[in-house]
């Protein structure tokens, strides 16, 4: 008997590689009815960049290697789009950009290489803003991206095209990268669960570079459960990324069922109050009254650094990418400016071509921010911060075993409302990237609606740990997935 | 003479290719005069989403040179980006160290020409060497080879201490030959895996302030080196003679054919390079054990094997010199000198036999050319030992015994065999030769008469007519001693 297109497309990453490694269905069933999603919606929503070339093939090649009875990956046969950052040997590669139109690397990523080994089904490539510098997935060269469960709002950014996809069953996994919340904030906006995790933990080996110190790989998934089971696979130590963590893989033999009673949860007096949407606020505060009448424990504490956190992070991330974004020249890549005579203005007038204008911001703002005048105000001082912010975070755990809060201040916004306003923009991270600066992992889980125009709008709360202490979130996911359950919660399309 | 009114003040950068199998920060080779492009991957060619991983090979010959040239050691290896737009740069900033020099603060001194000067090493610092621009005509335009992207440079930097051209070729020549004794680097300025920068100013003579400085670039030779400089004094003497002096810091590049420099670029309007640290590297940590551990292992450098040659083992400084600038022939000529025990005769040797053997087989000189190997040449110091025992022992003559030297390049049979096999073994019967010097004297008989009366000279003319007559094989002392009795 055949399965239902809608079984396949529901199914999460858990459920598909054991539904194909019982033979209840096939590779090429699950890539069909996940394909058939995309051609039926993704006109209107815009989450998908291409479709892997030869994912057919590779579909056909695990259904003949369970056939030989050959040993299938543990993602075997799972649907995983890839943020258009991520390097895919030989496939359009663009990071959101014009100016690599026409790059196809020569190589893979480290995570593409680990999940092609697992078996994994490499769907697509999913549209993000340019570089990954945007909350809203409006920056993008190739386009906007629509928010699953309100069309005319953001799907979050820079991982918009990841967390559309996922929402709207498009695909059961995406992979995101995450700078200053590019995976928390997109999941926290469409509803599914966001894991950014470790500095280190993930190797960040042909992840295209915009702020190198801030950024890793991760999932966005649609429950706990799946989301580990994509970090268990991508997660490990590198030899070919002097940044990834000596520290053995993440293994799923550390998710044991959580009891709350006596876990610790931190309230950040920062992370709520002024400038927090009363509705979302209301509503982590909820999530987090469950938990506690499940028994956890619910601690205030400080994080006194955070209002630095925003300048801080735009000062480091806006210098890193003025630094990895200079080889985009006009002469390796993008279109060489036809009107210049000399070396200087090929440079200048391809960049000034080639790049959108949230890319060209920060990369002034950088290039000033490194300049040999402004260094120790900018740059220097902006460690120091992130220095202060690491310690924050230390000083709060020795009170509290996870930190909760909100993941966004707001709902997922109206396109184009904050288009001409790119401070409010960058204000709107101001929940995410302390996590980025002190290396920290975080996630954000499904907790719940707003509702807004008659629509429901997705909240998301943001579980943080300490270092390498994904298995915490995770498990604290999976514990709040029962009590609250909205990770069910599907949008109509 | 600008020398009367005007010091000269040298500082000099070089920056040294160092000798390790693959680049500063990926797994890439490097062999120079391979094809364009061909040496490449997507770390050393700055793909997006590429990412480097530090040599740590570089680092342990970094810091051969750093203790060799005496220098202080940072405990913590940090490596900064340095930015700027250039084709052959494609990651448009250059990986290096610019905060914190991984040696730093040390000096040489010099044993060879101006010996008793010490030269000040600001800093040795670890980098990535760029590509390479090749500019054809106007058709052709510029051609890129990013080959030489990723290979592991050290920039040694001295400090304004060295006062002449000579000095500064004394320093270089030296320096050269530390990095080849330690096998840091073959420092091939035709190879451009030694390149050098530099930095001239001239002030009034005592004066202790130091004038504007001029950069000269693009000098890729000794002779060009000292070409530069020398035209670099009269023209810099020549503006402070007539006018204020130099107008601004400038780079100058030097056009060895019409023997000019010529401004490259005003420096007032420097770049500015955006140095920070590179994220995408860890800081290294450098243990001491480590420090200690690779101290212990340089081998004895140029300058105090120089002097011990001459106190210890009694050499003249000429054959010391020409023994020391050839690390693996100096180990040979130590070798053999163990088994010989006169160094006088072993330096004779090797400077007579294994130098030019050596010469003649380049691709051995340099295989060889560091202090922890000896020549690998054929015949070995124990064959050459045998053969100086069998001339002291009156078996061979000096002559056979280097025509069997040479034999023994390509041969392995044992000296003995050979000589008898060559026919080389000295006629040292008292009889066979009294019988060739009667049949001398039968062919001389005035010559004889002349040396019966006195005359000394004739001594030699009828021992020289007994070793033609004998193919060079008697020996000739015994004829002489023989000939003397006869007289008598």
């Amino acid at each position: 008997m055949n399965p239902s297109p809608f079984d396949l497309i529901d199914a999460g990453v858990v459920d598909l590689s054991l539904g194909l490694h019982r033979g209840t269905w096939t590779a090429v069933q699950i890539l069909e009815a996940h394909l058939e999603q995309i051609r039926k919606h993704d006109a209107k929503y815009g989450a998908f960049l291409s479709i892997v070339d030869g994912v057919h093939d590779r579909a056909r090649e695990i259904d003949r290697k369970r056939q030989d009875g050959r040993p299938l990956g543990p993602l075997a046969g799972v649907p995983i789009a890839i943020k258009d950052n991520i390097c895919i040997k030989g496939q359009p590669t663009s990071c959101g950009s014009a100016f690599l139109q026409n790059f196809r690397p020569p190589y893979s990523a480290e995570v593409i290489e680990r999940l092609e080994a697992a078996d994994a089904l490499l769907i697509g490539r999913t549209n993000m803003d340019e570089f990954g510098m945007g909350s809203s997935t409006e920056n993008s060269s190739f386009g906007i991206t629509r928010n699953p469960w309100s069309p005319s709002r953001t799907p979050g950014g820079s991982s918009g095209g990841s967390a559309a996809a996922v929402a709207a069953r498009m695909c059961a996994a995406a992979l995101g990268s995450d700078t200053g919340g590019s995976i928390r904030q997109p999941a926290a906006f469409c509803g599914i669960t966001g894991l950014k995790p470790s500095y280190g933990r993930v190797s960040r080996r042909g992840l295209i570079a915009y702020a190198s110190s801030l950024e890793q790989i991760g999932p966005l998934t649609r429950s706990a459960a799946d989301a580990a089971a994509i970090l268990a696979v991508i997660s490990g130590h590198d030899q070919g990324d002097s940044s990834s963590s000596t520290r053995p893989a993440f293994g799923l033999d550390e998710l044991s069922p959580l009891d709350l009673k006596g876990l610790r949860l931190g309230l950040p007096r920062e992370f709520f109050g002024e400038g927090i949407n009363p509705a979302i606020e209301a509503q982590i505060m909820s999530a987090c009254q469950r938990l506690r009448d499940a028994g956890a424990e619910l601690v205030d504490v400080n994080l006194p650094h955070t209002p630095y956190a925003i300048p801080a992070y735009y000062v480091i991330a806006t210098s890193e990418a003025s630094s990895n974004l200079a080889r985009y020249d006009g002469i390796g890549y993008g279109r060489r400016a036809e009107a210049a005579q000399t070396l200087d203005e090929v440079y200048a007038q391809s960049r000034s071509l080639g790049f959108g204008p949230e890319v060209k911001r920060r990369l002034m703002l950088g290039t000033f921010c490194l300049s040999s005048d402004s260094y120790a105000d900018y740059y220097d001082k902006a460690l120091r911060v992130r220095t202060l912010l690491r310690n924050d975070f230390a000083t709060a755990f020795d009170e509290c075993d996870l930190i909760l809060g909100p993941t966004a201040p707001i709902l997922p916004f109206k396109l184009g409302s904050l288009r001409n306003d790119p401070l409010a923009m960058y204000l709107s991270d101001v929940l995410t990237v302390s996590l980025n600066l002190a290396g920290l992992p975080g996630a954000s889980v499904p907790a719940g609606f707003a509702v807004e125009n008659e629509q429901r709008l997705p909240i998301g709360l943001q579980i943080i740990a300490k270092p390498f202490e994904e298995a915490l979130i995770l498990r604290l996911a999976t514990a709040w997935e029962m009590i609250g359950g909205f990770h069910r919660e599907s949008p109509r399309l | 003479m600008i020398d009367k009114r005007y010091d000269t003040v040298i500082g000099l950068e070089a920056h040294v290719q160092l000798k390790t199998r693959t680049k500063m920060f990926c797994g890439c080779a490097y062999h120079f005069g391979a094809p364009p492009n061909s040496q490449t991957c997507p770390s050393c060619l700055g793909l997006p989403g590429a990412l480097p991983v530090a040599n740590r090979e570089a680092f342990r010959l970094g810091l051969r040179v750093g203790l060799a040239l005496q220098c202080r050691i940072a405990e913590t290896l940090r490596f900064d980006r340095k930015q700027y737009f250039y084709p052959d740069l494609p990651k448009a900033y250059q990986i290096t160290q610019f905060e914190t020099p991984s040696h730093f603060d040390g000096h040489l001194d010099l044993s060879f020409g101006q010996a008793g000067e010490t030269v000040h090493i600001l800093r040795a610092h670890l980098e990535e060497d760029s590509g390479k621009s090749l500019h054809g005509n106007k058709d052709e335009g510029t051609l890129i080879d990013l080959n030489r992207c990723g290979v592991p440079l050290l920039e040694i930097v001295t400090t304004p201490s060295i006062h002449s051209a000579d000095m500064a070729l004394d320093y270089l020549r030296e320096l050269r030959l530390i990095l080849r004794y330690i096998g840091a680097s073959d420092c091939d300025m035709e190879k451009g895996s030694l390149r050098c920068d530099v930095n001239i100013s001239l002030k009034p003579k005592g004066s202790t302030t130091l004038g504007r400085k001029i950069e000269l670039k693009n000098l890729n030779s000794n002779r060009m080196i000292k070409r530069a400089i020398e035209y670099e004094q009269k023209r810099q003497a020549a503006l402070y003679d007539t006018s204020k002096g130099i107008g601004a810091e400038e780079s100058r590049t030097w056009d060895d054919e019409a023997g000019e420099s010529r401004s490259m670029r005003r420096k007032e309007s420097s770049a500015d390079y955006r140095y920070f640290p590179d994220p995408d590297l860890p800081r290294f940590r450098i243990a001491k054990a480590w420090i200690e551990e690779t101290k212990a292992q340089l081998p004895e450098l140029p300058g105090p094997r120089f002097k011990r040659y001459q106190s210890q083992l009694g050499l003249s400084a000429k054959d010391a010199q020409q023994l020391v600038q050839n690390a693996s022939a100096a180990n040979y000529f130590e070798e053999l000198t163990n088994l010989i025990s006169s160094a006088k005769k072993a330096a004779n040797w090797v400077i007579a036999k294994v130098l030019p053997a050596l010469k003649a087989a380049p691709h051995l000189n340099a295989a060889a050319n560091s202090a922890e190997a000896i020549a690998p040449i054929r015949p070995t110091p124990t064959i050459v030992a045998e053969l100086i025992n069998m001339t002291t022992e009156g078996l061979i003559s000096q002559d056979a015994a280097h025509t069997l030297f040479d034999e023994l390049r390509s041969s392995t049979a044992s000296p003995q065999d050979l000589a008898k096999t060559l026919d080389l073994l000295q006629l040292n019967d008292p009889d066979q030769l009294r019988e060739l010097l009667r049949q001398s004297i039968d062919a001389n008989p005035d010559t004889w008469e002349a040396l019966k009366s006195g005359t000394q000279p004739a001594q030699h003319a009828l021992v020289g007519w007994a070793m033609r007559q004998s193919q060079g094989r008697a020996n000739a002392a015994k004829l002489s001693e023989l000939l003397r009795d006869m007289t008598i």
